[in-house]
């Protein structure tokens, strides 16, 4: 069997996930012989190659997570959403509520912490009106919840699309 | 009630007319998702999981408002309803903010685990994100509106079990919210505290502030056990964590009927004060950290002292009547048959002897109707006793009662509470006046023939016919009128209750005595020979102490001046003596106290101070006001530090006296012998016992 390719992407997230994945501790040497890790913030590459699965955590807040989840969209044949954050929008869209600029005033100038602050303008991403799930922006083939979704139950999902099956959902979690 | 015969999922399924499709389901072990329904709750068909097909009806519909018919063909799991049922929670989480890794509930959360059930791995329509608040007001409650999903089970609950209503909706639609009173926020509305609405919740829109950020599956643990808050002994379901205890939750059980109040629900996880984790003994005015040991040797030295061998009188000892039957029964056997003192009281405020008196304790527990009468009582006579206070529970039977079965309420009692604003009479006399008052009302009630008045001796009924509403005005101090109104209310009502609580006993056993005798002479008895009356127990334990052969002391006669030595039996007890009462104390040369947490005033009185184990740390035997015999387990063990009350009063007397003089710790009283966790014990015959006219007579001679 040939050599999966994966790619995974961290957009409006803690990152959470990613140590979630890195969770799967010596399954990672498994994984390595099914699969090569072709694009990922630990792998320092800046463009999506084409692969097989594509991993996303985090929802989508600002246009550079919107230009990002299109890339992997564009490059991946199965895209997985990862997490709370990407499958329901989860604690960063506790800001939908507010406007964006309350947002940024509280943040960088409001905020106690700070004195003289201001809303950084230069070499950042807008923000988007409102920060969603994935599955509003692109097509989405799998969800994986979970906040962050435990290393048994990536494994257990990654593991099945690598061998080309369906996971069965009876171990949902949200939390 | 007729039998109806319909098919359930191809099964041929019997049950009685009037049944829903739900409950017929549940009772064949049918596990049809419901969010809205909570058993014992009025099903208003909201959440719309339940839905079922029914052959010859176009379109689904909910099965826990829809009666069984005859020939009904009910399918509860087809393809079609169970992508109608992810739809309705997909519209659920998309409708509201809800997250649940924060959340207090996750983990137990019904919306997750229908979430669960049906494959919810994601929502597809599109997120509302409402603006909504979150109702920090309430001292212990939090409501996150964020999380609600309009299923009214709170509202339901505080309208039907407790009586209280302050819930209800607001608006219509996408719009309705859950709002208290006329919309203000929950701290300031007429919520009584009982936290009914945190149970039922099935999210985490309602939750207990104080564990709010105890999350974490794995480690929580659900044990049930007694709550040792007033006499009617509520079963209450603790959620521990780490050594800790969580929420509290109502447990059902024979008597609480789901509610708790206050007390149970807060009180006993809010203790407001510093736990003691040390032996302290004063020395020179000083706490210092000792071994427990000292205090077992200072206190055998002075009980081997020539005062104390001469007159044992001047050991004394109070009791919390919150404490198990087991420590009580202990320290007031080590008081009697060790000591030989008869100088100890149970702490309960209430007059210890005149209720025994009035009760006539001596034979045997008096047959006095249980809470489930309360629930058939179509009047309610409420004497000398603050039920929101000190019984909330029995408060929100009266609530419930008067709200939805119209029930009357009369309340003797010159405070004004909430209740006040829902009596029919309210008379406001002196509290000494409450035995004359019922004395005139059993006169007006033989003289509307409500009463039986044939064993009344023929002086005392001449006397009376001279007796005029006058004369009644001015020895119960109020318009007889008023009286004569609550004796014809009482004589229509069919099944009327009477609640007496401390403060009739307050002033000697006629007060509850006069109770009686309106309950005897109007033969208001329950089907089963009890009287229609309930005599608050304010601890948890008023009833147990009440089965000891030897009643102790009154509260209020006990003085402990000239004692020698006092031990003070505490455990978790906060608010149970009037203050100048301690300030007595202080003429004690020794006082050991037994305490769990710190109480200033009860700390400045003490020479020796034994930290013990607090309610959730012990088990024990409590008998409630209906005379139910409970046993609460321990939610956890004591930590190291906590002295065992028994296990010192046994090391004192083995240090004190000699190997043959050796003392064991008795059994419990008799009376609880062979009887199982949760029964009633038995009760004696009242059904001839005859009326008291004594209270007549001082009546007409006042």
């Amino acid at each position: 069997m040939a050599k999966k390719r994966i790619a995974t992407v961290w957009l409006c997230g803690c990152s959470g996930c990613h140590m979630s994945f890195l969770d799967l501790d010596d399954r990672l040497i498994d994984l390595a012989a099914m699969a090569d890790v072709v694009a990922s913030p630990i792998v320092d590459v800046k463009d999506f190659p084409k692969c097989d699965i594509g991993l996303v955590e985090g929802g989508v807040a600002n246009e550079e997570n919107l230009e990002v989840l299109l890339k992997l969209r564009a490059a991946s044949d199965t895209l997985v959403s990862l997490g709370d954050c990407a499958g329901f929008g989860c604690v960063p869209m506790l800001r939908n509520q507010f406007s964006n600029q309350d947002v940024l005033d509280r943040a960088y100038i409001d905020v106690e912490s700070t004195a003289f602050g201001a809303v950084p303008t230069i070499e950042v991403p807008q923000l988007l009106p409102k920060v969603k799930p994935i599955h509003e922006h692109v097509k989405v083939d799998a969800w994986i919840p979970g906040c962050p979704p435990s290393a048994d139950r990536i494994w257990k999902a990654v593991g099945a699309l690598l061998r080309g099956e369906v996971a069965d959902g009876d171990t949902l979690e949200y939390d | 009630m007729s039998n109806v015969r319909l098919s359930i999922n191809e099964r041929e399924i019997d049950c009685a007319a009037g049944t829903t499709i739900l409950n017929a389901c549940k009772a064949h072990d049918i596990d049809v998702p419901t969010l809205c329904h909570f058993e014992g709750l009025t099903d208003v068909g909201a959440c719309r999981l339940c839905i079922v097909e029914i052959d010859g009806m176009r379109r689904p519909i909910s099965s826990c408002t829809t009666p069984v018919e005859n020939g009904m063909v009910v399918r509860t799991h087809t393809p079609r309803l169970q992508t109608l049922r992810r739809q309705t929670l997909e519209l659920l989480f998309g409708e509201r903010n809800h997250i649940c890794p924060f959340c207090p509930r996750s983990g137990n959360c019904e919306l997750q685990n229908r979430g669960y059930e049906h494959g919810v791995d994601h929502v597809r329509f599109d997120y509302l994100f409402p603006k909504l608040p979150v109702d920090n007001s309430h001292r212990y409650i939090a409501f996150d509106h964020n999380r609600c999903i309009m299923c009214t089970r709170c509202v339901r609950a505080c309208d039907e079990w407790v009586g209280a209503h302050t819930l209800d909706v607001d608006e219509r639609g996408g719009l309705s919210r859950i709002i208290a009173d006329q919309n203000v926020p929950l701290g300031e509305s007429s919520c009584v505290s009982c936290g009914t609405c945190v149970t039922v919740c099935p999210t985490g829109a309602l939750f207990e502030k104080r564990s709010a950020h105890w999350h974490g599956r794995s480690t929580k643990e659900f044990k049930e056990t007694i709550c040792t808050g007033c006499g009617v002994g509520c079963r209450i379901r603790a959620t521990v964590q780490l050594r800790q205890v969580g929420e509290l939750h109502a447990a059902g059980g024979p008597d609480n009927n789901r509610i708790l109040c206050e007390k149970g629900r807060f009180w006993l996880t809010h203790p407001g004060s510093a736990r003691i984790n040390n032996v302290l003994i004063r020395v020179g005015g000083q706490f210092e950290q000792r071994d427990v040991d000292e205090v077992v040797q200072e206190c055998a030295r002075r009980l081997r002292s020539v005062s104390i061998q001469k007159d044992p009188q001047r050991v004394v000892a109070l009791l919390s009547g919150h404490l198990p039957l087991e420590t009580l029964n202990a320290t007031q056997s080590f008081m009697r048959d060790v000591v030989g003192s008869d100088r100890w009281v149970i702490a309960d405020r209430s007059n210890t002897q005149s209720t025994r008196a009035a009760l006539d304790i001596d034979s045997g527990l008096p047959p006095l109707a249980g809470l489930k009468e309360l629930d058939r009582a179509d009047l309610f006579v409420v004497i000398g006793a603050n039920l929101e206070r000190n019984a909330g529970v029995v408060a929100s039977y009266v609530r419930r009662g008067v709200l939805h079965r119209r029930a009357r309420l009369l309340k003797i009692n010159p405070r004004h509470t909430w209740l006040t604003d829902w009596t029919d009479v309210h008379l406001e006399s002196e509290r000494r006046r409450d035995p004359m008052i019922l004395a005139a009302m059993l006169k007006y009630l033989i003289d509307m023939g409500a009463a039986d008045a044939a064993t009344m001796p023929t002086d005392l009924s001449k006397k009376l016919k001279r007796f005029d509403d006058d004369d009644i005005s001015i020895a119960c101090g109020i318009d007889a009128t008023q009286i004569k109104q609550m004796a014809a209310l009482y004589a229509a009502a069919e099944a009327p209750m009477i609640i007496c609580g401390r403060g009739l006993s307050k002033h000697g056993p006629t007060g509850l005595i006069g109770a009686l005798n309106i309950v005897r002479a109007t033969g208001n008895q329950t089907a089963d020979g009890k009287w229609r009356l309930m005599d608050l127990a304010l601890q948890a334990n008023t009833y147990g102490a009440r089965l000891f052969e030897e009643p102790g002391l009154n509260m209020h006669d006990f003085d402990p001046h000239s004692a020698d030595i006092a031990f003070l039996v505490l455990g978790d007890s906060q608010r149970e003596w009037p203050r100048t009462w301690l300030q007595k104390l202080r003429a004690v040369t020794y006082v050991v106290a037994f305490l769990t947490r710190e109480r200033e005033d009860v700390l400045a009185a003490s020479h020796a101070v034994i930290p013990t184990a607090t309610w959730s740390e012990r088990g024990g035997t409590y008998v409630n006001l209906e005379g139910r015999l409970q046993v609460g387990a321990p939610l956890m063990q004591p930590p190291s530090h906590a002295v065992d009350e028994i296990a010192f009063f046994q090391k004192l007397s083995n240090e004190w006296k000699a190997a043959q003089d050796a003392w064991d710790v008795p059994p419990l009283p008799a009376a609880c012998d062979g009887v199982a966790d949760g029964a009633l014990l038995s009760c004696r015959d009242d059904r001839d016992r005859a009326v008291d006219w004594t209270t007549l007579r001082e009546l007409t001679e006042a």
